[in-house]
């Protein structure tokens, strides 16, 4: 059938489109020259890797690597982590309330909390950043981490949220009111009942939170202060005249193998599991 | 008045906003100009005016309308990418392959959205893939430069931001019974009336998802137009907000254009809803 193969060329199209730009950063990523490029080849290099671990002098006496500050590299990928381990806890908590609320509790100012507590995701992310920077301001918190984490808390937490909601929408009601009349209380049944229904989504759900808090860039942009993370790190390497520095490739090509063997790992578990 | 009696709230922030700057242009440039067919546009919506003889425009309204009607573009282009590939992945494609295709989709996006930038940049620079390709197989001479055209900064947003489109659609896609679209095909139904009648109606709130998510994300972008064009094209206007707040002194004017730009924002996504007939209740259908 013709309109089947059409669909299966675009399919690879598409595949393409999507992979095509990671296998050249793969592929740049061992080129022996700055910027990035798979054009001019000038052999084979693991050195944008060794940068990680390789002794000062030798940092010192190439061209390239030069320019980079490691140590502040390095720090600034901790801060990433740091942020991390802020925004998921706290997204996380958020989103379960949100969720648990939005799904159990039916009330006429259903429609407005709805907007109030989706309307972050439905703001541009400046804005997010910037009110964040302003408000804490006010208060006088400086910009910095803690800023970091309040903005992208505001929209990552509505991640959880409805992915919980989701799975909340699933359960039957049935379950808690037998617990209800059984003479359980509320805390125990959400202990005992709701939760472990809910701790297969909260995982996929912290996944998500985190990846969201590390990859951010438009909103930390904003509230960062004089703090910096792993994303605006190598956004500033954006303003080198020269191009970015090899060294990114060699980072997104770890994260993309880690990544690769984790969904790879996931995936033929949960075959094995319904095989 | 006394400064301390004058009322302390003020619209004047705003008036930057809207405010009309003269543009210097020789009568020639000035003949060229009113050619083209965005200036004419800009004029027809009062952007742009003449007045004894100068070209005044309103810059910081231009840049709006055309942010905003990029990031549409952008939508519409995302939307167009996608719409095929999530009805693969949710119809057409056997339950036992599905999990390859999901992984094409995650894998991509798992990496930080810079290196996702980044990455593309090795593409367009002058002397990146595309060009080297087209000059090695002659169709060109010169390498296109692909960092001064909008067209590029769309595709990578799309790019970047493809998921956001295709999962909301794909998930509700896959409720749809498969037998639906035998019947309507059994029926007769050419390939485009299934899915204009029976595909479409079916996945309307997910598409409608999607495409506010992605117009959002476009809305909001900052990291790739800054990335890609390099300076090299008209900023948008999330980088105006930016320069205003960092690179000048005048934050309490940035404050007024993220106001007013959260604000033209919201009404869109609220137009489009009603058109759509959403309800944020879908947004957590499609999750």
């Amino acid at each position: 059938m013709t309109s089947q193969r059409l669909l299966n060329l675009y399919t690879w199209a598409f595949l393409a489109f999507m992979f095509a730009p990671l296998l050249l950063m793969i592929v740049a990523s061992v080129n022996d020259t700055s910027p990035p490029s798979v054009t001019e080849w000038h052999g084979v290099t693991g050195k944008w890797y060794a940068f990680a671990w390789m002794p000062d002098e030798a940092l010192r006496a190439d061209a390239v690597l030069r320019t980079i500050d490691r140590d502040r590299f390095f720090g600034c990928f901790g801060n990433s982590l740091k942020v991390a381990s802020g925004v998921v806890p706290l997204a996380l908590l958020l989103g379960l309330a949100g969720a648990v609320m939005l799904t159990r509790w039916q009330s006429r100012a259903n429609g407005l909390l709805w907007w109030v507590l989706l309307s972050p995701m439905l703001a541009p992310g400046i804005v997010l950043g910037l009110s964040a920077l302003v408000f804490w301001g006010r208060i006088g918190v400086d910009a910095g981490l803690f800023t970091i984490i309040a903005a992208q808390l505001t929209f990552v937490a509505g991640y959880p949220m409805l992915i919980l909601m989701a799975r909340l929408q699933r359960q039957p009601v049935e379950l808690e009111e037998a617990a209800m009349d059984l003479g359980a209380s509320p805390l125990r049944i959400f202990l005992r009942i709701t939760l472990p229904f809910l701790a297969p989504a909260l995982v996929s759900a912290g996944v998500i939170a985190f990846l969201a808090s590390m990859e951010n860039y438009n909103t930390t942009m904003f509230a960062k202060g004089g703090a910096c993370t792993f994303a605006t790190e190598i956004g500033a390497m954006a303003r080198n005249p020269n191009g970015h520095p090899p060294v990114i490739n060699a980072v997104g090509t770890v994260i993309i193998l880690l990544t690769f063997a984790a969904a790879l790992g996931h995936t033929l578990l949960r075959r094995r599991e319904r095989a | 008045m006394r400064e301390a009696d004058q009322p302390k709230l003020t619209l004047t922030n705003f008036d930057v906003l809207v405010a009309a700057t003269r543009i210097p242009l020789s009568a020639e440039a000035k003949a060229a100009e009113s050619r083209e067919i965005g200036k004419r546009i800009y004029g027809l919506l009062g952007l742009r005016y003449e007045q004894s003889g100068e070209v005044y425009e309103r810059l910081g309204l231009t840049n709006l309308a055309r942010t905003l009607l990029f990031a549409v573009m952008t939508t519409a282009l995302a939307l167009a990418i996608c719409y095929p590939i999530a009805y693969k992945v949710a119809l057409a494609t056997p339950a036992h392959r599905v999990v390859w295709l999901m992984l094409g989709l995650i894998i991509p996006y798992a990496i930080a959205e810079l290196m996702r930038i980044y990455a593309w940049t090795t593409i367009i620079d002058n002397r990146g893939v595309l060009n080297s390709l087209l000059i090695w197989t002659g169709i060109l001479t010169e390498p296109i430069q692909f960092a001064r055209m909008p067209g590029t900064v769309f595709v990578v947003i799309a790019y970047t931001y493809v998921l956001f489109m295709v999962f909301p659609m794909l998930n509700v896609m896959s409720t749809l019974d498969r037998n639906q679209i035998e019947a309507a095909r059994d029926l007769g139904a050419s390939p485009w009336r299934v899915h204009r009648r029976v595909v479409i109606p079916h996945a309307k709130p997910g598409i409608a998802v999607g495409c506010i998510a992605t117009f959002m994300l476009a809305a909001g972008a900052f990291s790739v137009p800054r990335i890609i064009s390099r300076g090299l094209q008209a900023e948008w206007f999330s980088q105006t907000i930016y320069n205003k707040f960092f690179e000048s002194e005048t934050s309490n004017v940035g404050a007024a254009y993220s106001f007013a730009y959260t604000l033209v924002c919201f009404l869109i996504v609220g137009l489009f809803m009603w058109i759509m007939q959403t309800r944020l209740k879908d947004f957590a259908r499609v999750q």
